[in-house]
């Protein structure tokens, strides 16, 4: 079964937009946290991160395969290295603040209001880590056309 | 007053996302006129270039080629005129000298075509301006040449450069530093004769090599300091060149 339909370049584009909406709820769902501290809130904060975490893990992988496949015009290639190195950022950064509330909800950390809301702060700069690789990518597309039939 | 603080915050979060879209509205609106700009320049740019070579074409009498403008664009060289003033004028030797290389200007489908006979002694011969992140491919026939043909880019001398060479039918991405050689990825590509468009470039940390518009090779190291830019050949043989273009590329 073939899942990856014959539009698309490669799995890249399928996957790239999981951890922005995903990232982006948890976000949300923390900023809910520190006006209602409700234990809905915190499961699906927790659930959210770490999910968004593994699509971000998903996302790089395909995005690490795609750059080797697509044809970069020589301008949109900083471009290119930038979407990469960012993406490295964003991963590790994702990836470790999931770890981090994994180990704060086991530990039950979270009752404070300062901490809510420094955890916000921590999601809220991975959401920027996020919109700056998002928007590299983009570039990379309606720019420079990458992975686009021309 | 929990209220008052829940409505304090919400406005303050509002406010964020709001000056955050208009930021990138505004961003978009000044970056969808650039285009244009940057194509203005990169045909203004050749006319000021052309002035500091006007030595060369008194030399040679050909039609020289600009280097790449700063903006990002890309210039192409060809060659034409007489073989052996335009490599003195265009071109320096970093190795080896035109005697190794005995160039000779010929006629292929209609194009001129400058033709290289190697006789295997190593000669590199670069633009005269120095590069950072570049990009730059070579339309070649290596068909009856035997042995390396590189691209080197970031040239100080023979002992530190980065290449992306082929032989035969491998292609090695790599650098020399200090005189040891430093192979960041190499691989196979089908086997072609005839022209083939070989492209290197050199992104900041990462670095590719193209044969054809497929990439071949990829890797990463860190970022050498800026250094000239052209063609090396280690081997003996006929190589046709016809074309070299070269792009500075932006910085982000």
């Amino acid at each position: 079964m073939d899942f990856i339909p014959d539009w698309a370049p490669n799995l890249h584009p399928m996957i790239i937009h999981f951890p922005i909406a995903l990232w982006m709820l948890a976000v949300l769902f923390d900023f809910s946290l520190v006006f209602r501290t409700k234990e809905w809130l915190r499961r699906a904060a927790i659930w959210m991160y770490v999910i968004g975490a593994i699509s971000a893990l998903a996302a790089f992988l395909s995005g690490s395969q795609a750059i080797d496949l697509v044809s970069v015009p020589m301008q949109g290639e900083v471009t290119a290295s930038k979407h990469s190195d960012w993406a490295h950022y964003t991963l590790y950064y994702l990836g470790g603040y999931a770890l981090l509330r994994l180990f704060i909800f086991w530990q039950r950390l979270d009752k404070k209001k300062w901490v809510l809301i420094l955890l916000f702060i921590l999601g809220a700069t991975g959401m920027v880590l996020v919109a700056k690789t998002a928007d590299l990518g983009g570039k990379l597309v309606y720019k420079y056309g990458v992975g686009t039939a021309k | 007053m929990k209220k008052g603080t829940t409505i304090v915050y919400t406005v303050l979060f509002l406010a964020g996302i709001l000056s955050l879209s208009s930021c990138n509205g505004k961003k978009k609106t000044d970056s969808s006129s650039m285009p244009e700009h940057e194509e203005a320049s990169a045909h203004h740019q050749p006319e000021n270039e052309t002035a500091e070579h006007a030595h060369g074409e008194e030399m040679g009498g050909h039609a020289h080629g600009e280097e790449a403008p700063d903006n990002g664009g890309s210039s192409i060289w060809t060659p034409s005129g007489d073989a052996v003033a335009l490599l003195a004028s265009d071109f320096h030797y970093i190795t080896g000298a035109t005697q190794n290389i005995a160039p000779k200007m010929v006629q292929t489908e209609g194009v001129s075509t400058l033709e290289l006979t190697a006789d295997g002694t190593p000669t590199a011969f670069v633009f005269h301006k120095t590069y950072g992140n570049i990009g730059m491919i070579a339309a070649v026939d290596p068909s009856n040449f035997n042995g390396t043909l590189k691209l080197i880019h970031h040239a100080k001398s023979t002992e530190n450069y980065e290449f992306v060479s082929i032989n035969g039918n491998h292609m090695k991405l790599g650098r020399i530093v200090n005189g040891k050689e430093i192979i960041f990825d190499e691989g196979d590509f089908e086997s072609t004769s005839g022209w083939i468009n070989l492209r290197a470039s050199a992104a900041g940390t990462h670095f590719k090599g193209y044969l054809n518009d497929k990439m071949v090779t990829h890797g990463h190291g860190d970022k050498m300091p800026n250094g000239f830019v052209g063609i090396m050949l280690e081997g003996t043989g006929k190589l046709m060149l016809r074309s070299i273009e070269i792009a500075q590329l932006e910085d982000e």
